[in-house]
């Protein structure tokens, strides 16, 4: 069985122009050891995803559905009960790691208190998981690094220590909101990597989001990608790259630069993403979708389906066919473009 | 931390001694030019002759050029009185009698003592005036702007906002003279004025005569600060770390005391040190409304007779606190975030 599973859930946050549904029936799984990546563009829903699934969504927002982590049914769960799990077993990593440790406080301070919030250990002992914590992300030093402030370090750094503060309490969910968006390309690649070595060494699952597809390329097993808060289609990572069956992947996928096409202006998809407070009708992206018919612009959208012989789903109202022979012109053989 | 302390020492010295020259020159050589006062003359007492005002001059050093005047004027605020100057203005005087009519801030020609003396006797009751109702407010802004800022909206932010409106659009002496009125002269609850002095075997009494003033007095500040204590908080809560705090597990208390509030406060500290600051210097309504011999009954009464000395004694007086208090307030904000501290 897996060890995330969230079914069907729903997000809605209520605001003064009425609800807004961020969420809307996204069912996804995730076993142990296994990284699943979440794409989409901004505003599709894969922060309040996150969020719904950490119990961290202010109390505007609204979250329906099932939300099984282990023995866990997250969906529902009084806020102390959620809390005792937050930081022990589902940890996160956020955005931007120069506003997200504590400014006033020590690297130490921090790590000790994620420790002690969840281990009955002592001051000490606190201290001795902080050094490695902060080993194991390697960062040089561990030991002074305890005695400075955010401040004093530079952006990789931070997120490796917010890193190794996710994972001191060993948690069994990681789930990682845009780790390297924040960072410049050459951190980005070093954070990655890092994220690739843990991956073997602590036996998590890992949530990735992102909406960089060469950062799925290079971490994670499987991808939902997402649009509009909808999942329009989930496979893994060599079928997504080999056999793209989404016309909103496709768009992604030709968004990405590439070695090949030096010099020429980059894709882009045209438009952007519906208001989820007046969502179109049908499916979502038809608006945007060059190859959208009568039926995507109309009730019911377009459910999930399995693609032969993949076990790929994609939401989609295009055949097979037509899928296959387009989704061919942005498959990339080799899959980190 | 030292380098930073001895740097804010310095620069705190350095708008101490522009705030003398501009009293000096204010009280001083504007005073005589523009509104024909001499301060010898005004020493000399009614109706002088020429050659007695003469002889005053002479004797406070008042016929020296004005660079030679401010020369001894910033000597005497750093080292008091020189033998020379005892001898001259007090003869045969005793050193403690001579202290009573010699100081660092000059001398009060209406009340024939030293400044110093009239603002220490005086600073007591200011300075307990102040703490009590800092106290007070503190107590009252941090733990209600913290709440609403949890709840936005709730009953409690609905009704502290009520507080803040009222608060700040009533002047103190209306509140004050009500709560005379009603609390003093009604119903006996409060003395209706004056002041005892602190003893730490028996602090009640002191209170007893503060309680009401003091709280007054807090009312006005409680009510801006339950603002600032909200608005800091919400935005503080807002902020990535505190969404992290979260996420490690911490309790809400956890995250509100122990990772915003220490963030959120470092404003509200400022305008504390400030605030403090200025009212050690006098609360003139406060202190005329419940008849509180403090600093500012002393300035407004030096004022009105135009005690020179004793005016500028008290304007300078509290430019020191204020700086003092800035370079406490720097202190505290440096070891409240270390980010501070850099430059």
């Amino acid at each position: 069985m897996a060890l995330l599973t969230v079914k069907n859930l729903r997000t809605t946050f209520r605001t003064d122009d009425g609800p807004v549904c961020a969420v809307d029936g996204v069912s996804l799984s995730v076993d142990a050891g296994q990284v699943l990546g979440i794409v989409g563009e901004s505003g599709c829903g894969k922060s309040a995803m996150s969020l719904s699934i950490m119990g961290l969504l202010p109390t505007s927002a609204t979250v329906e559905g099932s939300i099984q982590l282990g023995e866990h049914q997250l969906v529902g769960m009084p806020n102390s009960e959620l809390r005792t799990l937050r930081g022990s077993e589902v940890a996160m990593i956020f955005q931007d790691p120069m506003t997200s440790l504590n400014p006033v406080m020590t690297i130490g301070w921090q790590l000790e208190e994620a420790v002690r919030l969840h281990q009955k250990v002592s001051r000490r002992e606190a201290r001795a998981l902080a050094v490695a914590g902060l080993a194991a992300v390697a960062i040089p030093s561990p030991e002074e690094r305890l005695k400075t402030y955010p401040h004093e370090l530079s952006g990789g750094m931070r997120q490796r220590v917010m890193i190794a503060m996710a994972l001191l309490n060993r948690p069994r969910l990681l789930i990682a909101d845009e780790p390297t968006t924040a960072l410049d390309v050459t951190t980005q690649a070093q954070i990655l990597e890092l994220m690739r070595d843990l991956r073997s060494e602590v036996d998590a699952a890992i949530v990735l989001i992102t909406h960089d597809l060469g950062v799925v390329a290079e971490v994670c097993d499987e991808v939902a990608v997402m649009y509009a808060g909808r999942i329009v289609e989930r496979a893994s990572v060599d079928e997504l790259f080999a056999r793209p069956q989404h016309p909103y992947t496709w768009g992604l996928l030709a968004s990405l630069p590439g070695r090949n096409r030096a010099g020429e202006r980059l894709h882009q998809i045209v438009g952007s993403p519906p208001s989820l407070m007046n969502p179109p009708a049908g499916c979502r992206f038809a608006p945007r979708c060059a190859m959208a018919m009568d039926v995507c612009r109309a009730d019911p959208a377009p459910a999930l389906t399995e693609v032969a012989a993949s076990g790929a789903v994609v939401a989609c109202h295009l055949d097979a066919a037509t899928r296959a022979r387009e989704g061919a012109r942005f498959a990339s053989s080799e899959d980190s473009a | 931390m030292v380098r930073f302390l001895i740097r804010r020492i310095l620069g705190g010295a350095f708008v101490v001694l522009v705030v003398t020259l501009a009293v000096f020159v204010l009280f001083g050589p504007v005073l005589t030019w523009k509104s024909n006062i001499s301060p010898a003359r005004l020493y000399a007492g009614k109706n002088p002759s020429p050659q007695q005002i003469e002889r005053v001059k002479a004797l406070l050093g008042l016929d020296q050029p004005y660079y030679v005047q401010y020369a001894n004027t910033l000597r005497r605020l750093v080292t008091g009185p020189t033998q020379d100057e005892r001898d001259r203005i007090c003869p045969g005087s005793t050193a403690a009698e001579c202290d009573q009519l010699l100081g660092r801030f000059g001398s009060s020609f209406a009340k024939q003592r030293s400044v110093d003396s009239l603002i220490w006797s005086r600073f007591p009751v200011t300075l307990s005036l102040a703490i009590v109702a800092a106290l007070i407010w503190m107590l009252i802004s941090i733990p209600f702007g913290v709440l609403s800022a949890i709840r936005p909206r709730s009953l409690l932010d609905r009704g502290s906002t009520v507080f803040v409106l009222v608060g700040q659009s009533l002047p103190v002496y209306y509140i004050g003279l009500l709560a005379l009125y009603f609390l003093a002269y009604k119903y006996g609850l409060f003395p209706l004025s004056g002041y005892e002095n602190f003893s730490i075997t028996n602090p009640w009494p002191w209170l007893y005569h503060l309680l009401l003033p003091a709280t007054v007095l807090a009312l006005q500040f409680a009510a801006l600060y339950v603002r600032i204590t909200r608005s800091q908080m919400l935005d503080t809560l807002n902020e990535d770390y505190v969404r992290t705090a979260r996420a490690k597990g911490a309790s809400e208390s956890r995250v509100v005391v122990r990772h915003a509030l220490r963030n959120a406060s470092l404003p509200i500290v400022t305008m504390f040190g400030l605030d403090l600051g200025l009212l050690l210097g006098g609360a003139i309504l406060i202190e005329v409304t419940f008849g509180l011999q403090g600093l500012g009954a002393l300035a407004v009464e030096a004022a009105k007779r135009l005690d020179v000395p004793t005016t500028a004694g008290i304007v300078l007086f509290s430019a020191i606190l204020i700086v003092v208090a800035n370079i406490i307030v720097d202190v505290v904000c440096a070891t409240l975030d270390p980010r501070i501290r850099l430059e």
